[in-house]
């Protein structure tokens, strides 16, 4: 599914270049779940970043070769890696809070990938169903250009009162009426085949009263909540592949067994190759299929989840294996880990 | 032997009123319902639940820094020094208040949010003591507070953003211990770092309970690192503490279905027997 070949990074800071990727190799076979695991600052994000060239500014891909289902995606085209997010690769990111627009519906968001990846399906819809494809707001502008002109109204209207000339301010009041009245008028449109689809999607990832969700902000909905909103938007361009960057990190123990559970059972279902990254040695033998430890930008050790439990190669994954926690009253061992700390 | 008593928190309830616009009650959020606690002096003792079940809300109770609905906080002569007109906490008066809460440190989850970053570290670890009275040897407490965190001297004249996420932890810890106190809250303190980090913050935390003799009361929604290191578990739902036991029967014999789902929920680092655990998962949701 997914190949990276001696994959390099750097970051060009003020203070020379960091090297945060040191010739990582990976392969993702199709329709299993992949566990990356590493501590804060390895290079785990960086990694998946560099794959959908999500990287800032300051990083740049110096060597090696991605090649995604037999492609070469390495030196791909902006608007080819425009089709690949979200529609050959979804991503799920760590805190759904700031991954979400604030100020979009979750219908508005869902519906723009759609628009964007699963616009033929969204027409075939339509056309069967004989419903629109969007819904048909009429004399509707952008949310920002409705803002801005009712602010620009409000201002005029204050401003005219002040000056003592309110009657000039009543024309404003009218165009506010005016956007009032229409906004009433047009609220119980029938659905359209794009909000179907958002409903669908909703429904996928087992959201309860998805109707009522769409209509919804993410500030709205709790943690676990918003986190399937994040895997029914990945999910939604029928991507092949779903990139997880520490999915659960932010949520409470009850919440992440159900997301991850949510995820291998999606997994199955479609038969989709999964990049799960997080530092949650429990996780990984929950959910994994096969693992890769990565350490200062370089995978250190890959196999298969059993038997780096059991049988663990190398040094470092030995040490993150005894720093789990396991009730007893000794003390947890650390040693040869995280002495990038004393500074 | 028997443990004694440092704080007695007997049915203790918080209300938080939801007010609409006109300022008239229309719900009550009850974030404590009842809470019966008792903390044994020089243990540790675990509080986990899931988000919103009142386990910050307790601690800002035991500092006063919300006043409680109802319920009564008794506290030791220990940490009354038998110098307060009471020893209830409700009763004290406002200086006694500032005395009190010399007793009690605080580490907070977020180590970024919970230094100031525009302060030095000497700064932040010293004004503690500033704030309580102390006007000389600053420097020297702050240095011997470094050092009993595992940081040092070089460390005076930094700002937080210059440390890594375990090491402003450690700042935190050195700036909870300032005033020498008897007990630490610790709200989450290792729930926003790594695994190997994480056993570092432990590891830390339980040599300086037994070097301090401190009473720690250690807040988590992780069960793993609660076991490890508390001696006693309470068990928080929806603001009541619904099974407190000892660290060995929680884990054992839990009573309460909602233990059971939260012992369930955990994600063993032992890929065998995944199968079995999923089963069993699937019967409480």
């Amino acid at each position: 599914m997914l190949e990276i070949k001696n994959l390099k990074t750097q970051f060009n800071t003020y203070d020379g270049v960091v090297e945060a990727l040191n010739g990582v190799d990976l392969t993702i076979e199709d329709g299993e779940i992949f566990g990356l695991v590493g501590e804060t600052g390895c290079g785990k994000s960086v990694t998946c970043y560099s794959v959908l060239k999500l990287l800032p500014k300051t990083a740049e891909v110096v060597d090696g070769e991605i090649v995604l289902n037999g492609e070469n995606i390495t030196h791909a085209s902006e608007s080819r890696l425009r089709e690949i997010r979200g529609g050959e690769i979804g991503i799920i990111f760590q805190d759904p809070l700031s991954a979400l627009n604030p100020v979009m519906t979750i219908n508005e968001q869902i519906g723009e990938v759609l628009t964007l990846h699963q616009k033929k399906e969204v027409n075939a819809l339509a056309s069967e169903k004989e419903i629109p494809v969007y819904k048909s707001e009429k004399w509707k502008a952008s949310s920002g250009v409705e803002f801005m002109i009712t602010a620009f109204s409000v201002f005029f209207i204050g401003l005219f009162t002040i000056l003592g000339q309110f009657s000039l301010g009543l024309p404003f009041i009218a165009l506010i009426a005016a956007m009032f009245l229409r906004d009433q008028m047009q609220k119980d449109l029938p659905e359209s085949a794009l909000d179907l689809m958002v409903i669908e999607a909703l429904s996928r990832v087992k959201l309860p009263n998805p109707r009522q969700i769409a209509k919804s902000y993410p500030h709205e909905l709790s943690g676990g909540m918003q986190q399937r909103v994040m895997i029914a938007m990945a999910l939604a361009g029928k991507a092949k592949m779903l990139i997880a960057d520490e999915p659960t990190t932010a949520l409470d123990v009850t919440i992440q067994a159900q997301i991850l559970q949510l995820i291998k059972d999606i997994q199955k279902e479609e038969q989709m190759s999964v990049l799960l990254i997080t530092h949650d040695l429990g996780v990984v033998a929950e959910t994994c299929e096969k693992v890769a430890v990565m350490y200062k930008g370089k995978i250190v050790e890959e196999s298969s989840v059993d038997e780096i439990f059991t049988n663990p190669q190398h040094d470092y994954t030995k040490s993150l294996l005894n720093a789990i926690p396991k009730g007893g009253k000794e003390r947890l061992q650390v040693s040869g880990i995280g002495d990038h700390e004393s500074i | 032997m028997k443990q004694e008593t440092i704080i007695q928190i007997s049915a203790l309830r918080k209300h938080f009123p939801v007010k609409n616009l006109w300022g008239t009650d229309i719900a009550l959020v009850k974030a404590l319902d009842g809470v019966d606690l008792s903390i044994s002096e020089g243990k540790t003792f675990g509080i986990v639940g899931e988000s919103g079940c009142g386990k910050t809300t307790l601690m800002r109770t035991l500092l006063r820094l919300v006043e409680p609905t109802s319920g009564s906080v008794v506290l030791s002569e220990k940490l009354t020094g038998g110098q307060f007109s009471s020893n209830n906490l409700e009763e004290l008066k406002k200086n006694e208040l500032r005395k009190f809460r010399r007793q009690i440190g605080v580490v907070f989850q977020d180590p970024m949010g919970a230094l100031n970053p525009r302060m030095l570290i000497k700064d932040i670890v010293g004004e503690p003591l500033a704030i309580h009275g102390q006007t000389e040897n600053i420097r020297d407490r702050v240095i011997e507070l470094l050092n009993n965190v595992g940081l040092g001297n070089e460390h005076l004249y930094r700002y937080p953003h210059e440390f890594s996420g375990g090491q402003r932890q450690r700042i935190g810890i050195a700036r909870a211990l300032a005033t020498d106190p008897e007990i630490i809250i610790a709200d989450e303190p290792v729930s926003a770092l790594d695994v190997s980090i994480q056993a570092q913050i432990i590891n830390l935390m339980m040599d300086l309970q037994e070097e301090l003799n401190l009473s720690i009361i250690f807040i988590a929604h992780d069960l793993s690192v609660v076991k490890h290191i508390s001696s006693r578990v309470g068990v928080m739902y929806s603001g009541e503490l619904v099974e407190i036991k000892d660290t060995g029967d929680i884990f054992d014999r839990p009573e309460h279905d909602y233990t059971k789902e939260l012992l369930r929920a955990i994600p063993q680092p032992d890929p065998f027997g995944r199968e079995e655990r999923k089963k069993n998962r699937l019967n409480i949701v």
